[in-house]
């Protein structure tokens, strides 16, 4: 490695025949949601519940809604990872990053999909009336609970409606800002799409601050309308960005593998990655604990309640273990140099995380489904493994994925027009 | 400075041989050559960590992270169990409702232990690995090699070196140097000055005094008062219990008890009333302890000779009961109150939640009167005692009432004649139905 | 390939180019001089503003010093706390001085771990403004419990009594955080400095001074084999760092949030105190280097990039915390928790409007206009944002603290905080006990960090040494190589 790096060639980078694996993806993708709803409305992963007073639909489709939820937040976090991870690079000029930042802007391309499955799965039946999900959106159950009847004027299904069109407006918006101009400047090398890009940044990272916050309020705090939190959204957003790091390692180290990023991304910024992922750990153990010890302490019932059945119970397991895996192994695993700075020990602690941020959003969403349903502790609730779960994963994951290769199918894998790729390039670590 | 003074050390060695260099890339290149000569006494200087100088001299990677990853382990062992130790063994209390071990509460302290245990550790480590402090060194003494802490570079190559030649030490280094000079052995003794041995001994001595007159002041007596520096209002403007005083003719400030007057424990003295034991059961010195540890045959059977019995008295008893025992026992005393409704629908048993006991039991009714008079004072299992809310006479109240429910309640009305049956009012608030 | 033509004019901000981060015809030589010319400057020959300023700060801790044996000989009463806010202006003050604390350590640390080069200039300074404003902080709980005679009580230390402290506390754990936040940063300063102590030993001229500095600098000869362990050693301490600074106002933030006091019980406390303390630390940075970097002719090293990329900092910070305000109004509604909904209410419309809207305007508005370039090279500009943004912080914590202790759970003990004049010269005399610290500091130790300031500049990497056509602008901040192929490659 020398001072003068060659910049490759556009042909060298350009990402092809991804089109059969992207249809692969879509087709295994449809498959899983139609399974999932197969599972749900034939009632052979479902209905070992009776239908309760609230819940006008039986629990086989309840559950895959939340199954459906888990999943979706799963790759939204990954996705608003990976916009936050582009308008960060910009607002802060950074160097380093320009080899990976269009693995980033590919990612993003997953809004897309989510948008509609968000649709699908909690606007739609929502704004039908349905509260197979959403809790308050059950007239008679808003009624028994004044605490949920007094927020009726935010938790309503056409104003949801309204917030989710914003959220993912923004979002897409600035996804597709970002990949314009980052695409352009492959050809003409002009500088001045760099500046517009970074010219946006500060307002853009404003608007992806507010629309996250609140599109998790929305989308998963709400699942129990009676608890609240205000570090919720920043709690979503270290996930977020903890998850999204691992896959930028995996789909760069399948690039470099593929050959569009051989000779362009090097071991730096694997390692640089990797400290991001350390980083994020330990960001995310910071504000899962400070949010859970505020409300022990405190210890007032309208908080702690949303603790207690996932504490105390038969989710007890599943709380140790997200402690334990969400923090302690991946701190411990990621702490050394050298992991991060090896492709397949490191990709192993990606696909780690991916896992760990699939078990904190089904800690998040699952219990909540015996929430709010009258003479039923969500702590005692038979614990809800169903193959919905993973069919639905299955489902999401797929879809997304096919709108994200397909994003990067035809196109350089590196921003090759960017003015700061030599200094990328030559990037070490010291 | 010390030009003169080093011309002194002529006799002895020179430490070594300095090539010193304008640039970077000078240093990095003599560097290199010095590394290929396979010399293994040499080090270069420079006023700042030059990136890449670590390939350039081959200097292999510390090991002062593992031994920060090592006392940072053991600081978290330390924080951890220190505050297990100190708040749930050696100073147990409870706080805030919490257990006297609550983790949550205890990570704070133990993450700023670790920290503080890895931060000097890294800090003392690296002085300890670089062989630091050292206040004397021969190159401090060279004027030239001066700058290289502002804005030269240095390669130094020490005499002790086994391949060591003047001549081509000197040969190697002068590539690109701005100069090469020799740098002469420090001519100062390697030990401390001897004045410095006697000044410490003394100074080790006077260190001694004041533990000396500490251990001394520990274990001596004395008449005089203790010197108080804060006297944290020690001394007040007062008269204490066998003090003497002049303000009365009999000399003493403590008084006689005055006519009509009530001592502090002189209403203890009615020992059935207070306690519910037999008069004299309890030994002066015990009463304040309240009943403990007494003999089963030491509670009254009855009621206390200074109460009477009467409607009135019976009337005082469902109302205080009604308004410290029913919220748990319920108003009908069989266990049944508010709390306990509540506690059964959120299923509190779950928790360690212990139910009121049914006062109709035949356990209750089996109990004497001065054992029932003293739980409620007193409590047992999670049930508080009530000594401080409910004066004695109307505790004694509670427990006739308690026997009256007793007398009244646990009867089985179906037992009851036709007539009279028919007559029996309904069930009185909050005895309904139990939880599902 | 990629760069076409280097003549295009894009208003100074060409991505190509990184700034340059030591400004005009300088080399170790200048920079060397510039910064150690200071402290090196005879005592005789002392600056007449320099002594007049520390004439001033001398008195105004006279002040200080004045108030505390008031406070100490005749007890607490002597300040405005009352019932219920039992947490007056002393606790108000330990956490604005203490969130003005968090700079020094995270420009030292999170800035070094990140890559932001720029820190070399400033992180100095900011350090020991950082220990500074620690020591400032820890007096106030300190004289805060009363009898300060037996604030031992406070350490885990076998006594008389058979007594252990609390650990469950959150004042507990502060203590704890804040002692080892303060000797951390302490031991990082001086690490940082000894490099820095060995060249004004080795340039002094005079024996006392030769001595002083040589027994402060261990004995530094800038050995390449110590330079390596150091690297560690400093990286180490910056990764520790990082965690410790989010961990103090974190910890502080628990004090309040741990209770169930309504304002003060919600969970994004932590995080956004840490936010408000890095912007106040960043506006007291500011506020102080500027007319230091005036005064010392330091320009060419702490330029108006720095500047700029600090405005922008602060604007950042200041919007995290216009988050946190807003996200806790939302909150306040959403819980549906009256007590709750009523104190946010309270804030800004009750008794203390005033001050909530000072903190807004203060925290929030004024910071909006470093959205303009022009505003963030104005230096006028700069100060004045810095000054507010330090007053909005302080009425933050003042806000926080009074505005929901005086209107608690139960009305009839609602009660209006008037400050008495102890408490105002105390406060007072803590600036200089602050200031003359600092005075010091800038007088006898090197202000800026002249050992990392070099390694940033072209000229401290292979190939950059002599002028080989190839300019040093182009990769001043992170181009950084040499011909050893390092053994970390797989």
């Amino acid at each position: 490695m020398q001072a003068h790096v060659s910049i490759p060639s556009k042909e060298q980078v350009m990402v092809r025949g991804l089109a059969k694996p992207a249809t692969v993806a879509l087709v295994v993708g449809l498959i899983g949601i139609a399974a999932t709803a197969g599972f749900a409305y034939s009632g052979m992963a479902g209905d070992w519940s009776a239908p309760s007073a609230y819940h006008l639909a039986p629990f086989g489709t309840a559950h895959m809604g939340h199954s459906f939820l888990v999943a979706i937040l799963w790759a939204l976090a990954i996705c608003l990872g990976g916009l936050f991870f582009v308008i960060l690079q910009h607002l802060t000029t950074a160097g380093w990053s320009v080899v990976v930042r269009r693995v980033g802007e590919g990612v993003t391309a997953g809004l897309v999909p989510l948008f509609l499955l968000v649709l699908g799965v909690a606007v739609i039946p929502t704004l039908m009336g349905s509260s197979y999900l959403y809790d308050w959106a059950n007239d008679a159950f808003a009624h028994d609970h004044p605490l949920v009847e007094g927020k009726l004027a935010y938790l309503n299904a056409p104003f949801f409606l309204v917030r989710i069109l914003f959220y993912f407006a923004v979002w897409i918006g600035l996804s597709r800002y970002y990949a314009k101009h980052s695409r352009a400047q492959d050809d003409d090398q002009d500088p001045m799409h760099t500046l517009k890009m970074q010219k946006i940044s500060g307002v853009a990272m404003v608007l992806f601050a507010l629309t996250t916050t609140f599109a998790i309020f929305d989308l998963s705090m709400s699942l129990n309308p009676e608890w609240f939190s205000t570090m919720y959204g920043v709690y979503f957003f270290a996930g977020a960005f903890w998850s999204f790091n691992a896959v930028l390692a995996l789909l760069s180290i399948w690039f470099e593998k593929r050959g569009q990023l051989k000779g362009v991304v090097t071991v730096e910024h694997y390692h640089d990655i990797g400290k991001f992922m350390f980083a994020f750990t330990f960001f995310w153990s910071y504000v899962a604990f400070s949010q859970f010890m505020l409300y022990w302490y405190a210890d007032i019932p309208e908080e702690t309640g949303w603790f207690h059945y996932r504490m105390w119970g038969n989710w007890t397991g599943l709380s140790l273990t997200l402690a334990a895996g969400h923090f302690f192994i991946p701190m411990l695993g990621l702490l050394s140099r050298h992991v991060k700075r090896h492709r397949g020990v490191l990709a192993f602690w990606a696909v780690y995380c991916l896992v760990f941020q699939y078990v904190d959003m089904y800690w998040n969403v699952m219990p909540e489904l015996h929430n709010g349903v009258p003479g039923q502790d969500p702590a005692f609730a038979p614990l809800t493994w169903s193959p919905m779960d993973l069919t639905a994963f299955i489902g999401v994951a797929g879809v997304v994925l096919f709108a994200i290769l397909k994003r990067f199918d035809g196109h350089p894998a590196v921003a090759i027009g960017d003015p700061r790729l030599p200094e990328s390039m030559r990037f070490e670590n010291f | 400075m010390g030009k003169g003074r080093l011309n002194m050390a002529d006799s002895k060695a020179p430490y070594g041989v300095v090539g010193i260099y304008t640039n970077v890339d000078d240093v990095l290149a003599a560097a290199r050559r010095v590394r290929d000569a396979g010399f293994t006494r040499w080090d270069s200087h420079t006023p700042f960590p030059v990136h890449g100088m670590d390939g350039a001299m081959g200097i292999k990677m510390t090991f002062l992270p593992w031994i920060t990853l090592v006392m940072g382990l053991t600081g978290m062992a330390f924080g951890v169990f220190g505050q297990y130790w100190v708040n749930a063994k050696g100073y147990a209390f409870l706080i805030s409702g919490k257990p006297v071990w609550s983790l949550p509460a205890n990570i704070p302290v133990a993450f700023e232990v670790v920290i503080a245990f890895s931060a000097f550790t890294t800090f003392f480590g690296m002085l300890a690995l670089n062989k630091l402090p050292r206040l004397s060194h021969p190159l401090h003494r060279l004027a030239e090699f001066a700058r290289v802490t502002s804005d030269r570079f240095a390669v130094v190559i020490e005499s002790g070196d086994p391949r060591f030649d003047s001549g081509q030490v000197r040969k190697l280094l002068a590539q690109d140097a701005e100069q090469v000079v020799e740098c002469p052995a420090d001519p100062t003794r390697a030990g401390l000055p001897s004045w410095f041995h006697g000044v410490a001994a003394i100074a080790t001595c006077l260190t001694l005094i004041p533990l000396a007159m500490a251990y001394r002041g520990r274990h001596a007596t004395s008449g005089k008062p203790r010197y108080a520096v804060w006297t944290d209002m020690s001394f007040q403007r007062k008269a204490k219990p066998q003090q003497a005083s002049g303000l009365f003719d009999d000399g003493r400030a403590a008084r006689k008890q005055l006519d009509g007057t009530i001592a502090v424990g002189q209403l203890f003295e009615d020992q059935e009333l207070r306690f519910g034991v037999q008069p004299n059961a309890l030994s002066p010195v015990g009463r304040e302890v309240g009943a403990t540890g007494v003999p089963d045959a030491a509670w009254i059977a009855g009621f206390p000779a200074a109460l009477t019995v009467d409607e009135a008295f019976l009337d005082r008893g469902q109302q205080r009961f009604n308004i410290y025992c029913s919220v748990c026992h319920g108003v009908r005393g069989d266990g049944h109150g508010a709390v306990a409704l509540r506690a059964e629908e959120i299923r509190a048993m779950r928790w360690g939640w212990i139910a009121p006991k049914n006062l109709l039991s035949s356990a209750t009714i089996a109990r004497t009167n001065g054992e029932i008079f003293h739980i409620a004072g007193h409590g047992i299992s999670t049930m508080k005692g009530y000594a401080a809310q409910i004066p004695a006479n109307d505790r004694w109240a509670i427990v006739a009432w308690v026997r009256a429910l007793q007398a009244s309640q646990a009867i089985d009305a179906r037992r009851a004649p036709d007539a009279q049956y028919q007559e029996l009012p309904a069930l009185p608030l909050g005895v309904t139905q139990g939880g599902r | 390939m990629a760069i076409t033509d280097p003549t295009i004019d894009l208003g100074g901000q060409d991505p190509r180019v990184r700034p340059q981060l030591v400004e005009g015809n300088n080399n170790f030589t200048t920079v060397t001089q510039m910064v150690a010319g200071i402290p090196e400057q005879p005592v005789a020959k002392t600056d007449k503003l320099w002594i007049a300023l520390f004439l001033l700060s001398l008195s105004v801790l006279g002040v200080l010093g004045a108030c505390l044996a008031y406070l100490i000989t005749t007890g607490v009463g002597v300040w405005g706390n009352n019932n219920p806010v039992f947490w007056g202006w002393p606790i108000v003050n330990f956490v604005f001085w203490v969130g003005i604390g968090h700079a020094g350590t995270l420009i030292s640390a999170v800035l070094y771990l990140t890559r932001q080069n720029w820190r070399t200039a400033v992180n100095r300074s900011a350090e020991a403004m950082t220990i500074f404003a620690v020591i400032c902080a820890g007096m106030f709980p300190g004289v805060h419990v009363g009898r300060i005679w037996v604030a031992y009580f406070l350490a885990p230390v076998p006594n008389q009594m058979s007594m252990w402290p609390n650990f469950r506390s959150p004042l507990l754990w502060d203590v704890f955080a804040v002692s080892t936040y303060f000797s951390v940063s302490l031991v990082f300063w001086y690490m940082g400095m000894v490099p820095d102590l060995a060249t004004l030993r080795d340039r002094s001229t005079n024996k006392w001074r030769r001595m002083i500095y040589g027994i402060f600098s261990l004995g530094w000869t800038g050995s390449s084999r110590h330079w390596h362990v150091y690297e560690r050693a400093y990286g180490i301490l910056a990764a520790l760092a990082t965690p410790l600074v989010l961990s103090v106002h974190s910890v502080v933030s628990f004090d309040f949030a741990v209770s169930q006091l309504p304002g003060w019980h919600t969970t994004i406390f932590p995080p956004y105190f840490v936010a408000g303390a890095i912007f106040s630390g960043f506006a007291m940075v500011l506020t102080l280097m500027i007319p230091a970097r005036q005064y010392f002719n330091l320009g060419h090293i702490i330029t108006m990039t720095h500047i700029d990329v600090m405005c922008r900092i602060l604007m950042a910070t200041g919007m995290l915390v216009g988050y946190a305000y807003m996200i806790e109004f939302f909150t306040a509604w959403y819980g549906g928790v009256m007590v709750e909904r009523f104190a946010f209410v309270n804030r800004a419309f009750g008794n203390y409007w005033w001050a909530y809207w000072i903190m807004v305007s203060c925290n929030v508005i004024f910071p909006q206009l470093f959205w303009s370039k022009k505003m963030r090279r104005n230096l006028v500009v700069v100060m004045l944002v810095s000054i507010t943004t330090n007053i909005g912080m302080w009425f933050e914590r003042f806000v926080i603290t009074v505005t929901s202790l005086s209107r608690d759970f139960l009305p009839s003990s609602w009660a209006y905080f008037r400050p008495t004049w102890v408490d105002i010269l105390t406060f007072v005399g803590s600036f200089g006990l602050f200031m003359t610290l600092f005075l010091l500091f800038i007088r006898f130790l090197p202000f800026v960090a002249m050992s990392e300031v070099k390694i940033v500049m072209p000229s401290a990497h292979a190939g950059h040494g002599h002028t080989d056509g190839h300019g040093p602008k182009s990769h001043a901040n992170h181009g950084s190589h040499n011909g050893e192929g390092a053994p970390q490659h797989g």
